[in-house]
């Protein structure tokens, strides 16, 4: 059974070849409209930062903001297509991908208090009394495996399937108007270094439709992080359950998965017929 | 062949700057100029110091006001302290220096067990004063903030907290909570009594006159001039503290 589906796999690669073979660099744009990241969950007494301000405050947190997300109108990407007959074809993305959005977390003082003694003057536009932001920036590789449907028209549908490697480019606490020198900031760099903890380089597959018309692309897809990789560091510690009565709160996992929702399109540059003699471009 | 080495070449180009950009501009993690441990109010079996800072927008870095240094074992299990100062001018402090009473700050802890933590707005929790007793002996170093030092003829004192049901069970010293469901220190009135005498182990709450019962000088500390620091030994958290000059009729 598994011969015969070898062989039929085989001959169906092999009878694209003799439909010609075509190779295209190309420049897209996508978008994300959604962005939807888990985080590992505590109990309403773990994960608390008890600091010693003259106000006592006590820091609890609480998960990421999902309606806080944004991402950038447009991210930029290049591509490389290699397409075998009239079929199937292959396509390696080079991205980058860049979103916003917020820790959240309980603080222990009340907000008039808060502002009364940190920020009397009402000169520190983002206080971050119960949120944090955060900035992530992403390169991407993505490697994919497509079929094209209907090869005798001009609006070609396609489905795909693959790979995505993220490497995380920058990580930052973004602040509108830095705290400068000042306790506060150095609460929040603590309270951000413990949100450091999503991998540099992290693994997803894809899928997803589009639709081809000449050199034109458009695709809507889905990225999603493979189940079995982790994308924190410190994943493993929390699911054997290493983290009770670590006051330190350091080695703490925060990021379950990532995902998210695109919609590109992309224009071929170059194009190449690698069938021909003398290959033109 | 004239083709595929443009081919190549602009491959080659694309590969390389895809590497570039990979290798050299992963995130590098910060390196923090101070860690939880030194900004902590928790404490366990394991013993360590908390240091209570004060902001001033004028310093560059927060400045301690209060360090307290927990031996190995001095605890049972991880505890929170809330620091306070409580500032009072109705007590016997300096009354007759300048014919008007002195604003005087008084220095208390609350502290709670960590597994108590937080509580829902409006919940039924336990509101008095928890009363811990040390294993062994801590000891605290105090920064003092008022113009009173032992230079001038100022001391140091302990004003008694009663543990819960020590005085009865009326008499217990209420845990103000704030809005967010975290203790915000004692109810004002108890330590206003507290302090001024108006209420004992002998008399009912705020029912006689002023007087320093519950006032007990400690005379075991030692003052650091330079530093203007005064440290002393706690044995359990029922004691309030205050650095003053008293002057009684």
């Amino acid at each position: 059974m598994y011969k015969k589906i070898l062989i039929l796999s085989l001959s169906f690669l092999l009878s694209g070849i003799s439909y010609g073979q075509f190779f295209h660099l190309g420049a897209k744009g996508f978008s994300t409209p959604a962005t939807l990241m888990n985080y590992y969950e505590y109990d309403v007494t773990d994960y608390v930062y008890y600091f010693s301000n003259q106000r006592n405050e006590t820091v609890r947190f609480s998960g990421f903001k999902t309606s806080s997300v944004k991402s950038n109108l447009i991210s930029p990407a290049i591509y490389m297509r290699y397409e075998l007959g009239n079929h199937i074809f292959f396509q390696a993305d080079f991205f980058h991908l860049s979103f916003h959005n917020e820790a959240e977390y309980k603080n222990s003082v009340d907000y008039k208090d808060f502002v009364d003694e940190f920020n009397p003057d009402g000169n520190i536009d983002n206080l971050e009394y119960n949120t944090i932001k955060l900035k992530w920036k992403f390169w991407g590789n993505s490697l994919s495996l497509g079929y094209r449907l209907a090869k005798a028209k001009a609006l070609r549908p396609h489905l795909y399937i693959g790979a995505t490697v993220m490497y995380l480019e920058n990580f930052q606490h973004y602040s509108a108007t830095p705290i400068n020198e000042d306790y506060q900031r150095d609460i929040n760099q603590i309270i951000f270094k413990n949100l450091d903890t999503y991998k540099i380089t992290t693994f997803y597959y894809h899928f997803g439709i589009g639709f081809k018309y000449h050199a034109v692309t458009l695709n809507a897809y889905i990225m999603s992080s493979i189940p079995n990789q982790p994308v924190d560091i410190y994943a493993d510690k929390y699911e054997e359950g290493n983290i009770s009565n670590d006051i330190s709160l350091s080695e703490r996992a925060n990021y379950k998965s990532l995902s998210t929702l695109n919609l590109s399109l992309g224009i071929n540059l170059l194009s190449f017929n690698l069938t021909k003699k003398d290959l033109k471009y | 062949m004239k083709f595929l080495k443009k081919n190549t070449f602009i491959l080659s180009i694309i590969s390389t700057i895809v590497f570039f950009v990979l290798f050299s501009s992963c995130h590098k993690r910060i390196e923090l100029k101070d860690n939880y441990e030194d900004f902590r109010r928790v404490v366990g079996p394991d013993g360590g110091t908390i240091n209570f800072f004060e902001y001033n927008p004028e310093n560059d870095k927060p400045e301690i006001i209060v360090s307290i240094d927990f031996p190995e074992n001095a605890l049972d299990s991880l505890t929170v302290f809330n620091m306070y100062e409580f500032i009072n001018e109705g007590v016997y402090i300096d009354i007759l220096r300048l014919g008007r009473r002195q604003n005087s700050k008084f220095l208390y802890f609350v502290p709670f067990y960590e597994s108590y933590g937080y509580n829902e707005v409006n919940s039924n929790s336990d509101t008095y004063h928890l009363s811990i007793d040390f294993n062994t002996a801590v000891e605290v170093t105090y920064k003092l903030i008022s113009d009173y030092t032992p230079e001038f003829d100022a001391k140091l004192f302990r004003i008694k907290i009663p543990a819960t049901n020590e005085w009865g069970t009326e008499d217990n010293v209420w845990i103000n909570w704030n809005y967010q469901g975290y203790p915000d220190g004692y109810d004002i009135i108890d330590l206003t009594y507290l302090i001024n005498g108006r209420w004992t182990s002998n008399n009912d709450w705020g029912s006689t006159d002023f007087n320093l019962d519950n006032w007990e000088e400690v005379t075991n500390y030692t003052y650091n001039t330079f530093e203007n620091t005064v440290s002393f030994q706690i044995d359990n958290t029922d004691y309030m503290y205050v650095m003053a000059k008293v002057l009684t009729n």
